[in-house]
């Protein structure tokens, strides 16, 4: 078990993602052991072998010692809980053994090696990746870039690498513990999921490196600084520096929007975006409905509104007397969800 | 995650498609509304004193008027179906979608840039991998094949007591089809003639954008004709064989692969191994022996200089990856096996595909396909108007060849009494505000068709904005010859020695600067010293053979 692992984190309706991440992962470093983190179940019809697919491992979301995990997922939504687990399968990759443990969010792509990443953690505990790493000149972009950041988390946990030393393993446990009682979207409250707690990372923890290289997670929010080029060489770099990876944060038309304003009037990323598009489709599982996610309704087939989750979240005594919440009939919390309704109780 | 997503939605604005627009909606686009530009260009609308913002709101986007010159209401409407669907000003969508209300300050450099983006983004959405492309060219029922035993005696009766016999390879039938690369092949073979030579001529009976898949297997069928005269269609295998067996008698014999598009190289060779040439000549129209992108367009998009096939760059590439790996492959076997001697229209050209290319080849060349001479006795015609010029695009408008550039310029001069815009071409494509189109018909027995067009519209400025590396450049040639100065970017390839040599073009490094020489109006002194001259076309392998004795 010992050497590098890296992991991403998904439900099905991801695979396509994770497959095309972990190609590319494969690509350059044949030699880590890639996991796949999974927080959904297989739809009717639908078999998943991990033996027929690029993944070396599979961890459900059962293995990961989560105590009353169906409450526990009741409480999350999609991407809630598929952050939420990040946590606990980083403990988990280090109580297997793993030395240094490397997570990335499914919509990335490597495009050239991390060995830097892995030096870096002979040395450091800790190596995060800032969504900007240098200011913004624009009103439009101070908005959107370095306030959104200030919003949502300094750092952009797409990304994360973690040594097997007793400070990363020390900061796992911390994260791990944050994870399982606060990942929630709830900027109000002080909180993006995992990401606004790594924040404080570098002031609890010694040997954090906040890696500022603009080759290292570009993406639409830090592009209009670090400009994509394709030399005649065939290398293509962001800032001038070797593209190491790019996160395709949503690459619908939002996404792409996105992309547009901070393209700089340069064509190379949508490029990257119809490469990015295409190979999906050669990456995509049949036989998965749209939309899927096992834990997104109740027994009986009904959607689970988020309410019914942030209430759920929000009332102990809620959790106590409906411990299996996704159940559907009489004296279910879903029943008495719908009698509130009609109570017309807020 | 996502750090941001500050996206609004529209349906706030939906109701003002059915009443008068509000002054916060007035307040709202504001910024983004050219109102001197609105009323120049629609004049109906300025004669009425009505507020032109409103105007737009309410009546103008309906209509299909522009707000500014960097807004296109045409465009936005037709890339955002559902905008028009919902009733509601595309330039309200884009500002309440794309652009956070009340801070607006970058707002105009964000639309210029989706503006210059949009052609780019329309093109890469249209590049497709070998298989959705080959599909449209894929005829259902193939060419007949002709059953003639005695194809090897009707070879040599017409070969045996010739002086030489060229047989001749390229992707289209040249005699019916016009273009520059066919010209040359018809000067070509018209040259040969002269010298007594044969010229026997073999094209792709199915075309193809690619190299061809042997079908039947180990087989493919081509279109072959012999001194003009059409042969028919016959497998390669039946052509090689009558090669083997015909009498070429004591003349000379040369093997000429002008284009391999359709055709499988592996055939190729076969046909060189039957034919057995004194030499064969491999030409440098286009690089398509280094890239099924015969322009060397990324994703149809930007020049690549050819990379090596497993960088990153062919990995995000519809044409890199395997398929370029295996043509690759393809055309080093055939130059392994073939040693052609390789020829290129220019020194540019040659230069660039012996230090990209590097295929195997027993010597390389460079063999204009023709040149410019200036003529002092030829004067352009005296100006139409004085402070004023006519600036023109030659040809197809294609994105690669900057037609985008080209209708950008216009658009930023819409109304602007110092500039007029046309293009020059063969075919009327799309109308283009702002650009005046003149037809000029194609005939190789009249070749200077174009460069007479030019004068005779007494054209100042060619334009020539090419995203490609150009081999030649007839039509930088024939600007060149017409008295017009040229404007093209530095990386243009033989354009730029082109338009120097004859000290009549300027080479700029970017789009901007180009807009700047037309903004500034410095381009009425950069254009001012002008000469007509004359192109002398080359019958390119025959004018080779002419020269190398």
């Amino acid at each position: 078990m010992a050497g590098v692992h890296c992991y991403t984190s998904i439900s099905f309706s991801y695979l396509d993602r994770a497959r095309l991440l972990a190609e590319t992962v494969k690509e350059h470093h044949p030699d880590w052991t890639f996991w796949l983190c999974l927080s959904d179940r297989e739809p009717e019809g639908f078999q998943f072998e991990i033996e027929q697919e690029i993944f070396d491992r599979l961890a459900r979301i059962g293995d990961l010692g989560i105590p009353d995990l169906d409450p526990w997922i009741f409480q999350h939504g999609l991407v809630e809980l598929c952050t939420a687990v990040k946590g606990p399968m980083l403990c988990h990759l280090f109580e297997q053994g793993a030395d240094k443990v490397i997570y990335f969010d499914p919509d990335i792509a490597l495009f050239n090696p991390l060995d830097e990443v892995v030096r870096l953690l002979d040395e450091h505990a800790i190596v995060l990746t800032p969504h900007l790493s240098a200011p913004e000149q624009t009103w439009t972009r101070i908005v959107d870039n370095e306030i959104g950041a200030l919003k949502h988390g300094t750092y952009n946990l797409g990304f994360l690498a973690v040594s097997g030393s007793v400070e990363g393993k020390r900061f796992a446990r911390w994260w791990r513990d944050r994870l399982i009682d606060f990942c929630y979207e709830d900027l109000a409250g002080g909180l993006f999921t995992d990401q606004k707690w790594c924040d404080l990372v570098p002031s609890l923890f010694d040997g954090t490196f906040i890696l500022r290289d603009p080759g290292y997670n570009v993406a639409s929010w830090n592009l209009a600084n670090r400009p994509l080029e394709i030399g005649w060489d065939g290398a293509i770099t962001a800032g001038g520096r070797p593209l190491r990876f790019f996160h395709f944060t949503k690459v619908d038309t939002v996404g792409e929007m996105k992309m547009e304003q901070s393209s700089g009037g340069r064509s190379e990323v949508f490029e990257l975006l119809q490469w990015y598009r295409e190979s999906l489709k050669h990456h995509a599982p049949a036989k998965i409905p749209a939309e899927w996610w096992a834990f997104a309704r109740y027994q009986d087939g009904t959607p689970i509104e988020r309410a019914h989750r942030v209430l759920y979240r929000r009332r102990g005594e809620l959790r106590n007397r409906f411990p299996r919440p996704f159940a559907s009939g009489p004296d279910s919390y879903q029943a008495w969800c719908a009698h509130r309704a009609e109570m017309k109780f807020t | 995650m996502a750090a941001v997503d500050h996206m609004k939605p529209a349906e706030d604005f939906r109701a003002q498609g059915t009443s008068s627009p509000s002054p916060a909606t007035r307040r709202l686009v504001e910024a983004l509304f050219d109102v001197s530009f609105y009323l120049r260009t629609n004049p109906d609308v300025a004669g009425t004193g009505v507020d032109a913002i409103l105007h737009y709101l309410e009546f103008g986007w309906k209509e299909h008027r522009d707000p500014s010159a960097a807004f296109s209401t045409d465009d936005y409407l037709r890339q955002n179906p559902e905008v028009e669907a919902a009733d509601i000003c595309p330039l309200v969508h884009y500002v309440t979608a794309g652009v956070i209300e009340g801070r607006l300050p970058d707002a105009e450099l964000q639309l210029a840039r989706r503006r210059s983006l949009e052609p780019a983004r329309k093109v890469i959405a249209s590049a497709f991998p070998l298989a959705e492309r080959v599909k449209p060219w894929q005829s259902s029922c193939p060419a007949p094949t002709l059953e003639n035993p005695r194809l090897s005696e009707t070879i040599a009766a017409e070969t045996v007591r010739a002086a030489g016999t060229v047989v001749a390879l390229s992707h289209d039938d040249y005699a019916t089809i016009e273009g520059g690369v066919q010209n040359s092949i018809a000067e070509e073979a018209r040259a040969f003639a002269e010298k007594g030579w044969a010229y026997l001529h073999l094209c792709p009976a199915q075309p193809l954008p690619a190299l061809a898949e042997p079908a039947p297997p180990g087989d493919t069928i081509v279109w072959a004709q012999l001194d003009g005269k059409r042969l028919g269609a016959v497998t390669v295998q039946a052509m090689a064989a009558a090669l083997e067996q015909a009498d070429f008698g004591a003349g000379r014999r040369l093997l000429v692969l002008h284009h391999l598009m359709g055709f499988a190289p592996e055939l190729v060779v076969r046909i060189g191994e039957a034919f057995r040439p004194e030499q064969t000549i491999a030409w440098v129209h286009d690089f398509f022996t280094l890239c099924p992108s015969y322009a060397l367009l990324r994703n149809n998009v930007a020049f690549c200089g050819a990379p090596p096939p497993d960088s990153q760059a062919c990995g995000i590439c519809v044409y890199g990856g395997a398929e370029r790996k295996r043509h690759l492959d393809r055309m080093r076997r055939l130059f392994e096996r073939l040693q052609p001697t390789v020829l290129a229209p220019s020194e540019t050209a040659l230069k660039f595909w012996l230090e990209r290319g590097r295929l195997s080849c027993r010597s390389a060349h460079a063999v204009p396909l023709g040149t410019v001479t200036m003529d002092p006795e030829l004067r352009p015609l005296p100006k139409a108007q004085p402070q004023h010029l006519r600036i023109c695009f030659l040809g197809f408008p294609l994105y690669h060849k900057g037609w985008h550039v080209f209708e950008e310029l216009a658009r930023r001069h819409l109304a602007d009494a110092r500039y007029s815009f046309f293009r020059l071409g063969s075919a009327r494509i799309a109308d283009s505000p702002n650009i005046s189109f003149v037809e000029v018909g194609m005939d190789r027995h009249h070749p200077d068709l174009m460069i007479e067009a030019i004068a005779a519209n007494r054209i100042d400025v060619v334009v020539n904005w090419s995203l490609c590396y150009e081999t030649f450049s007839f039509t930088a040639h024939e600007a060149v010859a017409a008295g017009a100065f040229v404007l093209a970017p530095k990386w243009a390839g033989n354009i730029v020695p082109a338009i120097l040599r004859a000290e009549q073009g300027l080479a700029l490094d970017s789009e901007q600067e180009l807009f700047d020489v037309f903004a500034s109006g410095d381009v009425f002194e950069i254009a001012k010293r002008r000469r007509r001259g004359r192109l002398i076309r080359r019958p390119a392998t025959a004018h080779y053979i002419e020269t190398a004795r």
